[in-house]
């Protein structure tokens, strides 16, 4: 009906260095109004940077960052008006009550009176937090007091809200309800949400996914064309002996993605899997048939399980260590 | 385009109400927080009481002097009417430190954050931690008013606002003090140390709990007093503070009278003004776009000391990727230093120990793949790909 809507998110070109380590190395994307985008990536990809630079917290190196066409890097202060975050440590006032955090940011982002204690009534029903309201945040449970966090990240009553690692440390309970109040956010008011995770089962729900490591932007798509363009069939299977995973391992060297407590092949088809099946079957203990899934398309991509990413240089270090170090070769 | 359900964004406030509004929510967090602070109430209540009661009874007898054979009133008033407002001085510095602790306690427990991302200046936010500061610190110098009674002073509602004038001035000069010092401190224990290598000399040398006889001539105060003495107290800006509320409350003066509101004025607002330097550079000046910056790397190098740079930086990266055998203990602790400064994970304040071991040790994985690749060999292929796959200088190792 009109001409292409403003993007509530736009980055281009964004570099920003720590060091000798490239944060982010030229990274850009836009995210159109009312979206859910994801960021996925493991620890350290570069996630939690960038969004300090969309809220200004850190400046980059170069490139540009607007937030509903405005230059957060010019004008900072007009960009923060627009977006809630959600940081990835909690930063309530625990001395104070759930209202007086609320109501504190609310006059620090200069909403008037009325509306204030409008919105905070709103926001505590809407979290279904309104029983605690007077209750010193220090008695919450960090469940809550996520949702507390997201409640009043719209106090002011910003488009555009940003959730950085937002249910790291909560129980699965608490995820999947952190889960329905974003979705019933976004349903109730246009609401851009830009989450960045390292659990893949959360972005499912999302409608653009960016996948991201080591600061370079991998893939980004909707998680079902993502699917059907990266997304692999594998094959898994943990065989009787070592020697039969090395034979199988090298009889289809081409396709071996992973070898090391299982392995794990690409496989194109049910064909493949007979026909594996009739020259190893016997010597196979385990073999599971794995449907395209974010999880592979990750693997794809990086060549890595995302799942271990936070802890493979701490495991390659114990394997290290148990095989006694540098001294024993 | 679907949004229907977008409301109609208020006006955006004015900048003046903005700021007011700002100011009003981070005094009031630190009044309430105060408020609910028992330790420091009890503090606040129990520290005059010891002062005033039992050293300013216990010395009474004492204040009045004999020298020479000829007894002298030094001062005309009573030991306890003397120490009266420097008691209140002393509740004032203790509080107005508590505060500063507050901006520690902000900082590092992510609030600071939550501040700085809102659209509020910093002078603000500033203004707004040291107001909210100096009420709770004249709240507490307030309470010793509640023992004039037993010090025998009568207070006029004149004297009152008269000292409560002294006390605002007071109380925003040292809560902006403790302000920039806690900006400079890294740690709640530093802090600690500070506050009682501080508080207590000034306190002791301003001429709180010994009076600087205005009846004597320098000279003979000079035959009383060891000389460095009374340059102390007379270098001491907290002397004219104590004289201004001595004045206040007493009618006391052993200065000029015009000397303490000028020296208190000018505390106040050069500590004000150094106040935002230190805060954390969570808002740097922009620079515009474009030109590009400067390649950060060269940049850094240059702004760190010679002692710090990484004595490997010039040389061409194949050659380093091994470090030598018998490299010195002085390369050693320089590239210990690179490394922490380098390493994002490391520990801060807040952080439980156990977990940091682990990140410590995930950490020197990565570290120990970034300077000797070659290790890569002792594993499997494909097995420490995820280590040293982002490491620039392994890259070319790596080649079959």
């Amino acid at each position: 009906m009109t001409t292409a809507p403003v993007p509530a998110v736009k980055i281009e070109g964004v570099s920003k260095r720590y060091g000798r380590t490239l944060a982010l190395d030229n990274v850009s994307f836009e995210v159109p109004p009312g979206e859910l985008f994801a960021l996925l990536g493991p620890n350290g990809a570069g996630k939690t940077t960038l969004l300090h630079i969309l809220c200004t917290i850190l400046r980059p190196d170069s490139g540009w960052a607007l937030i509903n066409g405005v230059d957060v890097i010019k004008n900072p202060v007009e960009g923060r008006r627009n977006l809630g975050i959600v940081f990835q440590e909690p930063s309530l006032d625990d001395r104070l009550t759930l209202y007086e955090n609320l109501n504190f940011h609310g006059l620090v982002y200069g909403v008037p009176a009325a509306l204030r204690r409008k919105r905070i009534d709103e926001m505590l029903a809407l979290v279904e937090l309104s029983d605690w309201r007077e209750r010193l945040v220090r008695t919450l449970s960090s469940g809550m007091k996520r949702r507390l966090e997201i409640a009043r990240a719209l106090i002011h009553h910003s488009r555009i809200l940003f959730l950085d690692e937002p249910t790291v440390g909560l129980d699965a309970q608490s995820r999947e309800r952190f889960w329905q109040y974003v979705h019933r956010l976004r349903n109730e008011r246009a609401l851009t949400v830009i989450v960045t995770t390292h659990y893949i089962e959360e972005v499912e729900g999302c409608d653009r996914v960016c996948i991201i490591d080591h600061g370079r932007i991998l893939a980004q798509d909707s998680p079902a064309k993502l699917k059907s363009a990266h997304g692999q069939e594998l094959v898994r299977l943990v065989a009787r002996e070592e020697a039969a995973a090395a034979e199988i391992a090298a009889a289809y060297a081409d396709r071996v993605v992973r070898n090391d407590k299982e392995l794990v092949l690409k496989s194109s088809g049910d064909a493949f899997t007979e026909a594996l099946f009739a020259r190893f079957g016997n010597r196979i203990r385990r073999l599971a048939v794995e449907e395209p899934s974010l999880e592979s398309v990750f693997l794809s991509l990086t060549g890595r399980e995302l799942r271990d990413q936070a802890a493979g240089a701490r495991e390659l270090t114990y394997e290290f260590g148990k095989r006694g170090g540098e001294h024993t070769k | 385009m679907t949004s229907p359900a977008i409301e109609i964004s208020e006006k955006p406030p004015s900048a003046i109400m903005l700021q007011l509004g700002g100011v009003y929510a981070i005094w009031l967090r630190e009044v309430k927080r105060a408020i609910r602070d028992r330790g420091q109430l009890i503090g606040g209540v129990s520290r005059p009481l010891l002062w005033v009661l039992i050293m300013g009874i216990g010395l009474n007898p004492y204040f009045r002097g004999e020298i020479y054979g000829e007894v002298r009133f030094v001062v005309p008033y009573t030991y306890l009417q003397f120490i009266f407002p420097a008691v209140i001085m002393l509740n004032i510095m203790y509080t107005s430190v508590q505060s500063a602790v507050s901006t520690i306690w902000d900082r590092e427990f992510g609030f600071l954050r939550e501040i700085l991302v809102s659209p509020l200046p910093r002078a603000t936010i500033l203004l707004g931690k040291i107001l909210g500061g100096t009420t709770v610190a004249m709240f507490h110098g307030s309470l010793v008013l509640a023992l004039a009674r037993f010090a025998d002073i009568t207070l006029t509602p004149l004297d009152i606002l008269h000292g409560l004038a002294i006390m605002f001035m007071l109380a925003f000069g040292l809560t902006s003090l403790g302000v920039v010092i806690a900006n400079r401190v890294r740690s709640f224990e530093g802090f600690g140390v500070f506050a009682n290598a501080v508080i207590l000399p000034l306190y002791f040398t301003s001429s709180s709990i010994f009076p600087l006889d205005p009846s004597l001539t320098s000279a003979q105060t000079k035959v009383v007093y060891p000389e460095w003495l009374v340059m102390l107290v007379e270098l001491n800006p907290l002397t004219y503070a104590v004289d201004a509320l001595r004045g206040a409350f007493i009618h006391f003066y052993q200065f000029d009278p015009r000397l303490g509101p000028i020296v208190l004025g000018v505390m106040a607002a050069v500590f004000f003004l150094i106040a935002p330097r230190g805060l954390p550079k969570a808002r740097p000046a922009w620079r515009p776009f474009p030109p590009d910056p400067p390649p950060p790397q060269a940049d850094q190098r240059a702004r760190r000391p010679r002692r710090l740079q990484d004595p490997r930086a010039d040389e061409p990266d194949a050659a380093v990727a091994v470090p030598r055998a018998g490299r010195d203990a002085d390369e050693h602790e320089c590239q210990r230093a690179l490394q922490r400064v380098a390493n994002p994970h490391r520990r801060r304040a807040g952080e439980s120990a156990v977990d940091h071991r682990d990140a410590k040790l995930s950490r020197g994985a990565e570290i120990l793949f970034d300077h000797q690749p070659r290790l890569g060999h002792l594993y499997p292929d494909g097995e420490h790909e995820g280590v040293d796959r982002h490491s620039p200088r392994s890259a070319g190792d790596r080649e079959p």
